[in-house]
């Protein structure tokens, strides 16, 4: 007898189905797990804390070193949001290879693959694609973001509050996360609406990085110029005009929002005595302006480019 | 009272689409019945555009479309929700495996995670992909792909599945298992199928009834049944050798010969169906001839097909 045991003929399915107003979180949550999947991910994230390290390392040895009795008045100098300044601003750089790795091929893989056709032919709006997407790659890049200030202000808590950690002020951590989020939507809504104008992921990353660079690069030029200009002509009218150009990077608008949020107390980096030489936060209209822009260009490009196309390959 | 299996499942109603000055559907009027149907027409015949415009993906110039009762004119979550693609090119969700990629498409369609991982791990041996479900669909070969493509279309238990071009690409061998997984959900009268396609025997070995288009417009639709059959019941018979006082048996019956090959005749006599055989056996007993075999003339899909067009 040949005939199979199991019965292999079509089955519908004919189980529960749920409310389609949470389909974005499917698309967000499969990128996002996506992406914690990916060690490489893991290992960017420790080292975009290095700042967090090596100051919990020197607060760690000073405390040693006042405990046998020679003093230093370091650990009482340190403005601890501005710690959490420092590091975000040190770890940039490997933020931006995070945002790539999150969000470079999030719709541009998926123009590759032809995959828009799978969403779209399914119980799923074009709206659901879009936040779902901007979502499951906000999540990695705030979590990268959130995750060592996170555990620092939890150590913070347990270990530094006779330096004022957390009575200096009790807002602080809230705020941190604030401006984190944020910085992480304003590079999330980039990346996501560049790697829709590609059909593959890696000539999004080569775009952003490039805008990225350029645009540093450009700011620090500008940022170099309002230096020269403040210290030899203070009074010059210019110095208003460059202002805004200083920022003008992604990096420059990222600080420039954790600094209206958290504040900035213009210390040196790890306790060092003095202050850094800094050019002004700029106002907060521009501030959030920028963000504002890029934000809405952003959902623009996305609300024009997600079409379910079939692309002939 | 109509039966409601005889309602139809897709009612078109002077359909226009335009790509810009192009006319992809012309006043396209089409009421497609349930079971399985095939849409025929040459390449840039508006099979594809069709469907497009079935899922809300391309936007009509005017006239409208209705799925299941569902208006398709507009943004139509409860439509998408009965109706499954298998689109023409290859589509994945990448770097994930077959078995996350059809559960991923349940989940999409609103079925709870695990629910779609189990359904997803059903559908796949169904579709024959029971070994390779751990693969990345990027390494599947071209009939694996049409096939993962036709369980994340079927995996959320669609009422009408749309099959656009599914033998794309297939070696006659991958064409043939294809086609059977095709004819066997259509068979389980549990889902509607239409299948759009330019290969006349595709459509001629899975579908019950056709739709015809050139250029955007309708040129004939019904039961393949119906569209192959000849006028005046013809009969096609094979003898063992040519047999002339057979042929004179036939004409004296008061039939009529339209074709004579050599020992192949084709005949049309004055009886009713179930007394053909009878007829033709007496015929045969009385001349001598011997009978092959004997059956009702039909034309091809294909002719019928270009008796439309022309």
């Amino acid at each position: 007898m040949s005939s199979p045991i199991a019965d292999l003929s079509y089955r519908t399915y004919t189980g529960p189905i749920e409310p389609s107003r949470w389909r974005w979180w499917t698309i967000a949550r499969m990128m996002t797990a996506l992406i914690f999947h990916k060690k490489i991910y893991w290992v960017a994230t420790v080292i975009s804390s290095w700042y967090f390290l090596v100051i919990m390392t020197i607060v760690f040895f000073v405390e040693q070193v006042q405990v046998s009795g020679q003093g230093l008045d370091m650990l009482n100098r340190l403005v601890w949001k501005d710690q959490f300044y420092h590091a975000f601003g040190s770890g940039q750089l490997l933020f931006m290879l995070i945002v790539l790795m999150a969000g470079s091929g999030s719709v541009a893989n998926d123009n590759q693959a032809n995959a828009l056709v799978v969403y779209l032919s399914k119980p799923c709006s074009r709206l659901d694609y879009i936040l779902g997407k901007l979502i499951g790659t906000f999540l990695p890049i705030f979590t990268a973001m959130a995750l060592p200030a996170t555990v620092f202000f939890a150590l913070g808590l347990g270990s530094y509050q006779r330096y004022g950690f957390f009575t200096a002020d009790p807002w602080m951590f809230p705020k941190v996360i604030l401006a984190l989020s944020i910085v992480a939507m304003l590079h999330s809504t980039l990346i996501v609406a560049i790697s829709s104008l590609f059909r593959n992921g890696r000539g999004a990353a080569a775009v952003y990085a490039a805008i990225y660079f350029v645009l540093t690069f450009f700011a620090g030029l500008m940022g170099v110029l309002y230096s020269g200009l403040s210290q030899n002509n203070p009074d010059s009218p210019a110095l208003g005009n460059t202002l805004p150009f200083a920022y003008a990077s992604i990096d420059g608008i990222s600080l420039a929002v954790f600094r209206q949020i958290v504040g900035f107390a213009n210390t040196a980096p790890f306790g060092a005595p003095g202050t850094q030489d800094l050019i002004p936060t700029p106002p907060v209209w521009l501030t959030f302006g920028a963000v504002a822009l890029v934000g809405t260009l952003g959902v623009l490009i996305l609300s024009r480019r997600v079409r379910a196309v079939e692309v002939v390959g | 009272m109509q039966d409601v299996f005889d309602q139809p499942i897709i009612k078109c109603n002077d359909l226009t689409v335009k790509y810009g000055n192009f006319v992809a559907l012309d006043g396209f009027t089409v009421e497609i019945k349930p079971g399985c149907t095939g849409l025929l027409g040459p390449n840039g015949a508006g099979k594809t555009t069709f469907i497009k415009t079935m899922l809300g993906f391309v936007s009509p110039k005017s006239g409208s479309v209705w799925v299941l009762g569902h208006d398709a004119g507009r943004p139509n979550r409860e439509m998408r929700q009965v109706v499954g693609l298998m689109p023409e090119q290859d589509c994945h969700i990448p770097g994930i495996p077959a078995v996350r990629f059809v559960a991923y498409a349940g989940e999409l369609a609103g079925m709870p995670a695990n629910e779609a991982l189990r359904r997803a791990h059903e559908v796949i041996e169904y579709c024959g992909l029971g070994e390779a479900r751990y693969r990345p669909v990027e390494t599947f070969s071209t009939g694996m792909k049409q096939r993962i493509k036709l369980a994340q279309a079927l995996v959320h238990g669609p009422k009408v599945l749309l099959l656009d071009e599914p033998t794309n690409g297939l070696d006659p061998h991958g064409r043939e298992a294809m086609l059977k997984l095709i004819r066997d959900i259509s068979a389980s009268r549990l889902v509607h199928v239409i299948i759009c396609s330019h290969l006349l025997k595709d459509i001629e070995r899975t579908c019950d009834q056709v739709v015809m288009i050139q250029r955007g417009r309708l040129v004939a639709d019904g039961l393949i049944a119906d569209l192959i059959r000849l006028d005046g019941q013809p009969i096609d018979i094979e003898l063992r050798e040519a047999v002339p006082a057979f042929n004179e048996a036939v004409e004296r019956f008061g039939g009529s010969i339209l074709s004579h090959e050599s020992y192949h005749l084709r005949v049309t006599l004055p009886v009713p169906a179930d007394r053909i055989a009878t007829t033709l056996y007496g015929m045969a007993a009385e001349t001598g001839a011997e009978i092959r075999l004997f059956a009702i003339a039909r034309k091809s899909l294909e002719d019928a097909f270009l008796e439309a067009v022309h």
